[in-house]
Order: structure tokens, then sequence, then C-alpha cells
């Protein structure tokens, strides 16, 4: 009985899956040029922000320096591609390959630290990214960034169509998406989420802590890296705001909005931190103020996220009628 | 020689500016276990502040004091109507820093625009002074002096008054000190206010050797956070040090490679860091 009834979820459970990936296929097909641009957009934000949930809610490692891997593989592919002329697929293994070189040297450096320790030691790291983006003009052009980055064309297929662009850009963002879910459910998972809780215990066990927290940095490096290439080629320019601060705030609140951990809630909390974009350019030029009082707000009353709130308003409704207390497995913030 | 020995004087100098910086970040670190990030934007909104009293009173204490306690009183206010409410969770605490730093970057850019601006030191403060046959402007000692004495001043209060003693103790363990009846939030709020004065004076004091313009809080973010890191979080000691050497080669690297001068400065930090994570002097919180 118990079993069948496993079975029939399993299955509508794969039903809604191939549904949805059969909707996100055939978007190029009936969407508006304008809104496929930003479900373009929405995927490599996704894939950014997916790398940073993955790092904090799995190995309580939240991390400031995935937008500056994000950067930092924009920034490699635009200059080979822009300025050494080389061809495709040269910039783009170069970029995706250099960015994990960085990631596993961040890695290192980074690793034996915890907690805010590790976040601020990450937050130098991607700053110097920037700040060597900002200085180094010679390469780098400063201030103004890279232009003309643009996507293949291979024989007769050509990723300079948008429908194209995209259908790529999805099979690489469902692959990742795939990666990450594959790791969580993993033992491998299981002993990042160790370390997570208790890192003296998970050592004591006999587990190599630092070594299991490096890889998942280079797992999360993945995404990242693939997302900042999707992101020249897209918008054609990297400048130094690609890998800031603001950005990376920015990603920071979409990944608490769409509930720390959580792969699809990343990509809710991109759609959402869009539509608000959208929304708040149009009437102030402080969006960035906005922004900030947002995060502000956020981080104070529900740092879990849309779907942490709503837990906690069912939790709250539930006490009041009287039931026991709520399994809300609502992931915390606090992570050290 | 004579090069050398001015890019050792100029690196004394961003030091000093540093170390007025990092000292104060090292503090409330170390008494609060929050490391405060925006300080960079304490130190911008600083230097605004002091920019807009030299410019309406042509006085170039008045100006530093304006930064110092203006920013003491932002200080203030943050901590008690936000920072307050998320003590004893370190994340929540420290991206509430980093949310306060964006909006008030922006504030700043919507105040006083987008072009880079200073402070014209008055002559009396930047008397010329001959050197091996060179002119060195004297306002760069002058700073020297200005961080020498307030790490003198740090020190002493530290080791030898009573609040000093509170805080000392509470570094080392909280809830005994709060035990014994000394009121550590009172005692937060001093130190968090301090921090800012430091800040908001290294503002003033930026602004007129250096200039201030959209991003020099982050840059100036950094070059504290380094700091910090690389002299160990909580250790006054330990910014001291690494202050000097962040100014040295900060002065050094952009005298020989003027386009990596910021990654010259992330070599010695990440070389320390593979041996000693907790920084030189720092001890694990």
């Amino acid at each position: 009985m118990i079993a069948r009834r496993e079975r029939s979820m399993r299955l509508i459970a794969t039903i809604l899956v191939a549904t949805i990936v059969v909707i996100l296929v055939s978007f190029p097909g009936w969407l508006p040029p304008y809104y496929l641009t930003t479900a373009t957009r929405i995927l490599f934000y996704s894939m950014l922000a997916m790398s940073l949930s993955f790092l904090a809610g799995q190995g309580g490692m939240v991390s400031l320096t995935q937008t500056g891997l994000f950067g930092f593989s924009a920034y490699v592919l635009a200059i080979l591609s822009v300025h050494q002329q080389w061809v495709f697929p040269f910039p783009l293994i170069a970029a995706i390959a250099g960015t994990l070189v960085l990631a596993l040297l961040f890695g290192l450096i980074a690793m034996r630290t915890f907690g805010t320790y590790f976040l601020i030691l990450t937050l130098a790291l991607g700053q110097m990214v920037w700040a060597v983006a900002l200085q180094w003009t010679s390469v780098t052009e400063g201030f103004d960034g890279i232009q003309g980055a643009r996507p293949p064309i291979i024989g007769e297929l050509s990723f300079r169509d948008p429908a194209n662009f995209y259908w790529a850009l999805l099979l690489v963002f469902l692959l990742c998406f795939s990666l990450l879910r594959a790791v969580i459910r993993s033992p491998f998972g299981l002993a990042l989420r160790g370390v997570r809780d208790s890192p003296e215990r998970m050592a004591a066990l006999g587990f190599a802590v630092p070594r299991i927290r490096l890889a998942a940095f280079m797992i999360a490096a993945i995404p990242a890296a693939i997302a900042g290439t999707f992101f020249v080629q897209f918008t054609g320019i990297v400048t130094p705001v690609t890998l800031g601060l603001d950005r990376t705030v920015w990603i920071l609140l979409i990944v608490i909005l769409g509930g720390v951990g959580s792969l699809g809630g990343t990509v809710i909390g991109v759609i959402v931190a869009l539509m608000f974009e959208v929304v708040v350019t149009r009437f102030t030029e402080r969006y960035l103020t906005v922004m900030g009082i947002t995060f502000l707000l956020l981080v104070l009353f529900a740092p879990n996220g849309i779907m942490g709130a709503v837990d906690s308003v069912r939790a709250w409704y539930r006490r009041r009628r009287g039931g026991v207390g709520s399994e809300s497995a609502a992931r915390t913030l606090d992570t050290d | 020689m004579v090069t050398e020995a001015i890019l050792v004087l100029n690196g004394l100098t961003h030091a000093g500016l540093l170390f007025v910086l990092g000292s104060g970040l090292t503090l409330a670190f170390g008494l609060m276990r929050v490391v405060n990030l925006s300080h960079g934007a304490f130190y911008l909104l600083g230097g605004y502040l002091g920019l807009t009293v030299f410019r309406l009173t042509g006085s170039w204490t008045l100006a530093l004091l304006a930064g110092g306690l203006g920013i003491a009183l932002v200080g203030f206010v943050l901590e008690k109507i936000l920072l307050e409410r998320v003590r004893g969770q370190a994340l929540p605490e420290t991206l509430l820093t980093i949310a306060l730093s964006i909006i008030i970057a922006d504030v700043c850019l919507a105040i006083w625009g987008g072009f880079a601006q200073s402070i014209r030191v008055p002559p009396e403060l930047n008397p010329r002074i001959a050197l091996m046959g060179f002119v060195y402007p004297g306002f760069r000692l002058f700073i020297l002096a200005i961080a020498v004495v307030i790490g003198l001043g740090l020190w002493l209060l530290l080791s030898k008054t009573r609040i000093g003693a509170a805080v000392r103790a509470g570094v080392d363990d909280r809830e005994t000190v709060s035990a014994l009846g000394i009121n550590i939030r009172r005692i937060f709020t001093t130190v968090f206010m301090l921090s800012a004065f430091l800040a908001g004076i290294a503002g003033v004091v930026g602004a007129s050797f250096l200039s201030i313009q959209p991003g020099a809080d982050m840059q100036i973010l950094i070059l504290s956070l380094v700091v910090v890191i690389l002299g160990g979080l909580g250790s006054l000691g330990g910014a001291v040090i690494a202050a000097l050497l962040t100014g040295l080669l900060l002065s050094f690297g952009r005298a020989y490679f003027p386009e990596l001068s910021y990654f010259v400065i992330f070599g010695p930090m990440a070389l320390v860091l593979a041996f000693r994570p907790q920084g030189l002097f720092g001890k694990w919180t």
C-alpha cells in the first residue's frame, strides 16, 4: 500500500518535472522576444545563485566570492575572444578552466576558516578580482569594461539566434541543476551537511573536513563559471560592475528570497528580484537604496525566504488551532 | 635611494591611514564577533561630511571633528535601531552591515555626486619639508603622527582604564562579564561608536591626501579587511604590523606595478593565511 502510494507520488513528480521541462523548451516558440530575453537572464543568474545557495545551504559556507568567479570567467572569455582573437571553443574552455583554477586557489586559502571569518575572507578575495578588473586597464580596459564578445556560429548553427542561445543555456542549466541535486542526495552531500553542522565531530569521525569543503567549493564554482560565459556572450559586455559588491549582495538577496539551500527556490528568487528591479527602476534612480532596504528587511523579518515565511505563517496557524508544533524544516540563516 | 626613501615615507602614510581604519574594525570584531562591513561606507560618508564642513567653514580641524563625530552618531543610531536586534547572530548581523554599506554609498552618490573630490589641506598643516634634496609634503608626516597618537590612545584606553579592562574581559568571556554586573550592551555601543568615529576621522584624512569618490568605500574596505585578516581579528598589535606591511606594499606596488598594486597586497595575505589561518596575532574565536 505504502509502496504503491510512493510509486504513484514518484510518477506524479516525474510528470510534473517533464511538463515544466517541455514548457521551458517551448518558450522560444511562443514567448515575445522581450520575455525570451528575460527568461535567458533568469537562467544564467539562477546558475550563479545556485552556486551560492548550494555552498551556503549545504556546506554552511556563505561565500561572497561567487560573483567574482562569475565575472572572472566572463572577463577571460571577453579578453581572449575580443582582444586575442581566439576562435571558438578555445575562449570558452579557457574561461571555464581558468575560473576553476582560480576557485581552487581561493578554496585552498579559505578552507580552514569558518563562519564570519570565511565570509569576510571570501569577500576580500572576490573584491580583489573586482579591484584588479578596475585597475589593470591595459588588459581589462578598466571602468569601461570589454565590449564585443558574441555567441559562436558553428557551421549552420548560429547561437546568435536568441532561440538557439536560449536552448543551449537551458540545456546547460538543467545539467548543472541535476548535478547539484545529485551531489546533495549523494553520500558526499550527507557528509557535507555533517561538516556544516559540526566540523569537529566529522573530523573526529575520520572525515577529511577541509577536503570535503574544498570539493564542495569546486563543485559550486562550475555553474558560476559557466554562467559567466553565457552572461558575457549574451550581453556582449563585461565591466567591473559585473563583479562588484552590489551584484554580490543582489545574489545574496536572491538566495535568501528563495530559501538558502533550495535549488528551485533560487529560480523563484531570481524571477522576483528581476521583476522588482524593473518596477523599482521605473519609479526611482535610487534602486540600490531600495534594494539595500529590502535586503535589510528580509534579513530582519524573513531570513528563511519566501517559502520560509509561508512555512512560519502555516506553523503559526497550526499552533493557533492547537495542533502539535510544526516540524517545519526551514533552514536557519545562521550557519556558524 | 631617494626614490626608495620617499616610497617608504608614502608607505608609512598609507599605513597610518590603514591603521586608523583597521584598529576600529578589529576592536569591534574582538568584542562583538561581528565584522562591520559598512566600515568602508562610514569612511566615505565621513569624508564627505568633512568635505562639506570644510567648504562651509574653511577649517580643517572642524572638518575632522565633523567627520569623526558625525559618523560616531550615525554608528550609534544604526547600532541602536538595527544591529542590537540581531546581536549574537553573527551572520544576519554581518549581512545587515553589508546592506547598510550599499544604502550609505548610494545616498552619498545622490548627495555628493559621482566625481572625485578632495579637501585642500591648509598650508599650515602642510609645510614643505626639504628631504635629501626633495620637497616632501609635511601633511603626510602629520597623518603618521595622527595614527601614532590614536594608536597610543587606544592602547592606553585598553590597558589602563576601567572601560578598557571591561572591553578586554568582554573579548575573552562575554557571559561572565555581564554576570559580574557590567553593562555589556553599553560597552558594545561604546566600542562600536569608537570604531565608527575612527572610520569618520580616516575618511576626512583620506579625502585630504587621496580623494573620495563612489567606489572609494569598497577600495578602503578591502584594504581594511586585509589589515585585520592579516593581523588577526581582534588584535591591536596585529593591526599595527599588518597596516605597516600593507601600506609599504601598496606604496611600492603603486610605483613598480601601477596597474596591479591591489593584487600585490593580496600575495602576503594569502601566504600568511596558508600557514596561519587565524592571522599573524589572531586567536581562534
